[in-house]
């Protein structure tokens, strides 16, 4: 229970009002001063009483894309065996706070609260804890409660679509050469590694869980299954936050639809961290989760020793984030998005765009 | 929004509404309501045709404009301001409120006067609701409005009753401004404010405000010097056709006070009170406790006259003249030129019994009673004593004095009048020749009668001739000038008395006027010699201020009654009903039990009908209270059965049982809690027939 500043802004004039009324004999004022002081009273007496309120909350979808709808709901119970008077209930949802009004439960009341959360920033959001407060009828005093769990809402990237670009140059095994001649794609042992449930019991490595003791199973992979691998600008200096979030945008329109070609797919930012998934179903998600997490930072580019296939580099203004030299060196084929400046690489194919929907326009033409 | 900005207007409405002590309700409610709907109609519509910009402006001019037409339509061409509009508003804005500082209240219901209410309601209100529309908080709006409300204390400050009323009216207004969610959630609140308020209007020392801007406000007087009309007495008995005024419908009357005169230096008779203007209506004196009717007469000064204007000892309005009127002595002065106008003159005639006129007591508080009467003679302050034989003041001993007069002087007469009335003139006129004009007598009755300790003034005027002319009127000449003593009785104010003895020519001394109330009371007293001073009474209580007018005191305990009386009220009936069921005889007191049981747990929100039986209540019950008070609910079914179907008459320790039964009932349900027990104690519903 706590006075509001509207409260503390009422005791103030009611302590002249009083003064006027005792020292000065103004009635009108006394009795004024009085009626302030018997509405604050009763507002902290009001609100004094404890909350006994159980709150479960849900979100749906837990995963949204940027400026799509996204709704919580709340399950408010009243659990004593006391009616519960109205309150409103306080989430913060990201950026802002969410206020529902909750009418008074009876005793083992329940009600159900739908609410919208806010979807237009990307980014990971804690919604909560909810904080129910009580107020009284004008404000003067408070009681709050927080309540309630957290939750995390998905703020993805919005995504266009895009073609995927495959091919480029295959790795080698490290158990020797692979099956060019295979019609269908090839099943090549990758690794020997430690079962985990859900893995083949077909795929079990009999040899090597002999010699080992413990379970051991094949990890298969296709040697002739394309790599594709954005690297996405991150330095502060070479985007405003709205050119920064064209640069998400775009890189997580060509990661969607390499995922959804299957390829394996890498995501790279220029401060070094690495996402890969290898292109089933669902990986994107992955993808996704990464990009809404994303931000913009001063730290130097360092290039992760990521190696293979196609490489996109997604950037904005400034100079280039590493040597042309080194990236033609480790991947078969370089373009380069240029979001807002000109930049020039050397043996790569630049594009270059002011917003993502023309960045992806012109990379769907360049691929044909 | 609608609901906010209607308070805030309303707010501002009401706190000009609180200047009507100074205007009266009347003279205020349509030009402070019109503006105020005005403003709220355009701020509204603003709102609705999103000319939001222009909000402010447009409410002021509509606000203005309303004050135009409800207070200045004079000044306008119907309806349309004229540049004379202009002026008495600029005039109005900057001077009305200093004016009605100088004026008696009520004050007249003039522009010049009243102006600057309605333009400060309008001013507040455009105020607030901007700061409503501009501001996240709706508390800053009613800052304009509650600055109004202590102008308007700094006017007048109500008595703690109406200022009760007024704060809690003004306080739910502010109130809608802040209110939020279903209506019953404002009952604690109200409930909490209604008692604080009432226990403030206890508590908070009474009595006048320490500071007023009324106070010490007077009317600055003309610049011309003023010259008393006591000095022009002998000049006009030497002229006496000279007509001064005439005068209309005035029976009863007897003489015309012009000046009352209260200071007395030893040289000169000056005036002692603050002159103001003239309100609407003035009411009789505080000192006037008995009935008072309301006179009317019509006078015209003659040309030449003022600008003193003849008038009454307690007068209520004056049409025609807008005079200075100093209110302690009922003395009117025209601040421009005087003479040829013609007025109705209305005035508080006290009505009371000569009988009782004849015994009352002196009044000592009255204003100016017992002024200083500068360094008296030794042989004077002697004569005083002995003109009374020594009795105590009061209205007796004051007739007596008049008595005296008109039996050891003599009124002169002819060319030779003497003149003065200071102390020399006076010595002279009491010791030697005691022959003067009534300007003497006057004089040295007032300091004689002060000297012996009875409240008396000098008045000078005119006595009313007996002849009226054919027209009606009755003309006043200069030769009717007359000095005639006041002396103050208690409840029914200045009483006039005439020691000369020819202040009557009209003969209406003898009607019901106080100066034909003390002739004919002079009538009934003993002669000066058996007077005998009454017994000493107890002093007397501080005069009943609620005798007149609503028991303020007596509303504002109403509120609080409910809340004291109900958790006194409801256990008493309890208590009675079961007691009296307890006294019924034979098996109906084991059936008052069972009665009983049912009742204290309806208390508890179990739910009776009228065919239950006593088992079928056992079982109700157990869903409130533990088994044990079950099982002695049922003990008290075999109890009824045996009483109502025996067919035998029940032993005593039956009944005996059967209460006992009661009270382990009531132990029980006691057990379930303490908030549950007293929501039980204070129910009523268990007070009323089940079904």
């Amino acid at each position: 229970m706590r006075v509001t500043r509207r409260g503390y802004a009422v005791l103030v004039t009611a302590v002249p009002l009083l003064a006027a009324g005792w020292w000065g004999r103004f009635a009108l004022a006394g009795v004024l001063g009085a009626i302030l002081l018997g509405a604050v009273s009763a507002a902290v007496l009001g609100t004094g009483r404890t909350l006994r309120i159980t709150v479960r909350r849900s979100v749906y979808p837990s995963r949204v894309t940027r400026g799509r709808p996204a709704q919580a709901r709340l399950w408010v119970t009243n659990p004593g065996s006391r009616r519960q008077p109205g309150f409103t209930a306080a989430d913060p949802a990201g950026p802002v706070i969410r206020s529902v009004r909750v009418r008074g439960l009876p005793p083992g009341g329940e009600t159900v609260q739908h609410y919208e959360l806010p979807t237009d920033v990307r980014g990971r959001w804690t919604i909560g804890p909810l904080s129910l407060e009580r107020r009284d009828a004008f404000g003067l005093a408070r009681s709050s409660l927080p309540a309630g769990e957290t939750t995390t809402l998905w703020v993805h990237p919005r995504r266009l679509p895009a073609r995927a670009l495959s091919g480029g140059r295959r790795r080698h095994h490290h158990e020797g050469t692979v099956t060019d001649s295979a019609l269908r794609g090839s099943a090549e042992l990758n690794d020997v590694r430690e079962y985990v449930p859900g893995d083949e019991v077909r795929l079990l490595h009999w040899k090597a869980t002999a010699r080992t003791g413990q379970l051991m199973v094949r990890d298969l992979a296709d040697p002739q299954r394309s790599r594709f691998t954005v690297l996405l600008d991150t330095r502060a200096a070479a985007a405003t936050a709205a050119g920064f979030e064209e640069l998400v945008e775009t890189a997580a329109s060509l990661l969607s639809a390499s995922v959804a070609a299957g390829q394996h797919t890498c995501l790279l930012t220029s401060s070094g961290h690495r996402t890969a998934v290898d292109g089933t179903a669902g990986s994107v998600g992955v993808l996704l989760d990464a990009l809404s997490e994303v931000t913009q930072d001063d730290r130097t580019a360092r290039l992760p020793p990521d190696r293979g296939g196609n490489l996109v580099v997604v950037c904005g203004d400034g100079p280039p984030l590493v040597p042309a030299a080194t990236l033609l060196r480790r991947f078969t084929r370089i373009h380069v998005i240029a979001l807002g400046g000109p930049v020039e690489v050397p043996g790569a194919r630049v594009l270059r765009a002011r917003t993502a929907d023309e960045a992806v326009r012109l990379w769907n033409e360049a691929l044909g | 929004m609608t609901v906010r900005t209607a308070g805030v207007v309303l707010a501002a409405a009401f706190a000009g509404m609180l200047f009507a002590p100074v205007f009266g309700v009347a003279a205020l409610l349509v030009p402070v309501g019109v503006p105020a709907a005005a403003i709220l109609a355009t701020v509204l519509a603003c709102g609705r045709f999103s000319v939001v910009d222009w909000r402010p402006v447009l409410a002021l001019l509509a606000g203005v404009l309303a004050v135009v037409e409800t207070v200045l339509w004079r000044t306008t061409v119907t309806g349309l301001p004229t540049g004379a509009t202009l002026r008495a508003l600029t005039d109005g804005a900057g001077d009305s409120w200093r004016l009605v500082l100088q004026s008696t209240w009520p004050a007249r219901p003039d522009p010049a006067l009243l102006l600057f209410v309605p333009l400060l309601v309008v001013l507040a209100a455009v105020l607030g609701g901007e700061l409503l529309h501009r501001l996240r908080s709706p508390l800053p709006a009613l800052l304009p409005s509650l600055a109004l409300v202590a102008l308007s204390q700094l006017y007048f400050s109500p008595a703690p009753g109406p200022a009760t009323l007024a704060a809690l009216a003004y306080a739910a207004l502010g109130a809608t401004l802040l209110f939020e969610g279903p209506a019953v959630r404002v009952v604690p609140a109200a409930v909490t404010a209604v008692v604080a308020a009432v226990a403030a209007a206890f508590v908070l020392p009474s009595g006048p405000a320490r500071y007023s801007l009324a106070r010490d406000q007077a009317a600055p007087l003309p610049d011309a010097g003023l010259t008393s009309p006591l000095d022009e007495v002998t000049g006009r008995l030497g002229d006496p056709s000279r007509p001064v005024f005439r005068v209309r419908d005035a029976t009863d009357v007897d003489r015309w006070p012009v000046v009352v005169l209260e200071d007395f230096d030893g040289v000169n008779w000056t005036p002692a009170g603050r002159f103001r203007r003239l309100g609407a209506t003035l009411p009789p004196g505080r000192a006037v406790t008995v009935p008072a009717v309301e006179r009317t007469a019509t006078i015209e000064l003659a040309a030449g006259e003022g600008p003193w204007l003849p008038s009454q000892t307690w007068p209520a309005r004056a049409e025609g003249v807008e005079p200075l009127v100093a209110e302690h002595q009922g003395t009117l002065l025209l601040p421009g030129p005087a003479g040829g106008v013609r007025y109705d003159l209305s005035w508080w005639q006290p009505r009371a019994d000569a009988g009782r006129l004849a015994e009352a007591a002196i009044d000592p508080d009255a204003p100016g009673g017992l002024h200083g009467i500068g360094t008296v003679p030794p042989q004077v302050e002697a004569l005083a004593g002995a003109a009374v034989h020594g009795n105590r003041p009061s209205f007796a001993t004051a007739v007596a004095l008049e008595k005296w007069f008109r039996d050891n002087h003599d009124v002169a007469i002819g060319r030779d009048l003497p003149a003065g009335h200071a102390w020399p003139q006076l010595t002279d006129f009491l010791l030697t020749t005691r022959r003067g004009t009534s300007e003497q007598f006057a004089a040295a009755y007032v300091a004689l009668a002060r000297i012996l300790g009875i409240p008396a003034r000098l008045v000078v005027g005119y006595r009313m001739p007996a002849q009226a002319d054919p027209d009606g009127f009755v003309t006043v000449r200069n030769g009717d000038a007359l000095v005639w003593p006041e002396v103050a009785v208690r409840d029914v104010g200045w009483v006039p008395l005439d020691p000369t003895g020819g202040a009557a020519e009209s003969g209406a001394a003898a009607g019901n006027g106080l100066a034909g109330l003390a002739e004919r009371a002079r009538q009934t007293l003993p002669a000066p010699g058996d007077l005998r001073d009454p017994p000493l009474a107890a002093p007397a209580g501080p005069a009943a201020s609620g005798d007149r007018g609503v028991p303020w005191p007596a509303l504002l305990v109403l509120p609080v009654v409910p809340l004291v009386g109900w958790p006194l009220a409801v256990p008493l009936a309890w208590s009675v009903r079961s007691w009296r069921r307890r006294r019924r005889p034979g098996p109906a007191a084991v059936v008052g039990a069972w009665e009983e049981v049912r009742d204290r747990l309806r208390a508890y929100g179990v739910p009776v009908s009228t065919g239950m039986t006593v088992r079928d209540l056992g079982t109700a019950a157990a869903a409130v209270t533990d088994a044990g008070t079950v099982a002695e609910i049922r003990r008290l079914g075999v109890l009824v059965d045996q009483a109502l179907w025996s067919g035998t008459a029940p032993a005593d320790q039956h009944a005996a049982q059967a209460w006992s039964i009661v009270r382990a009932v009531r132990r029980g349900l006691a057990r379930t809690g303490r908030r549950r027990w007293l929501r039980a104690l204070l129910d009523h519903r268990g007070l009323r027939r089940p079904g």
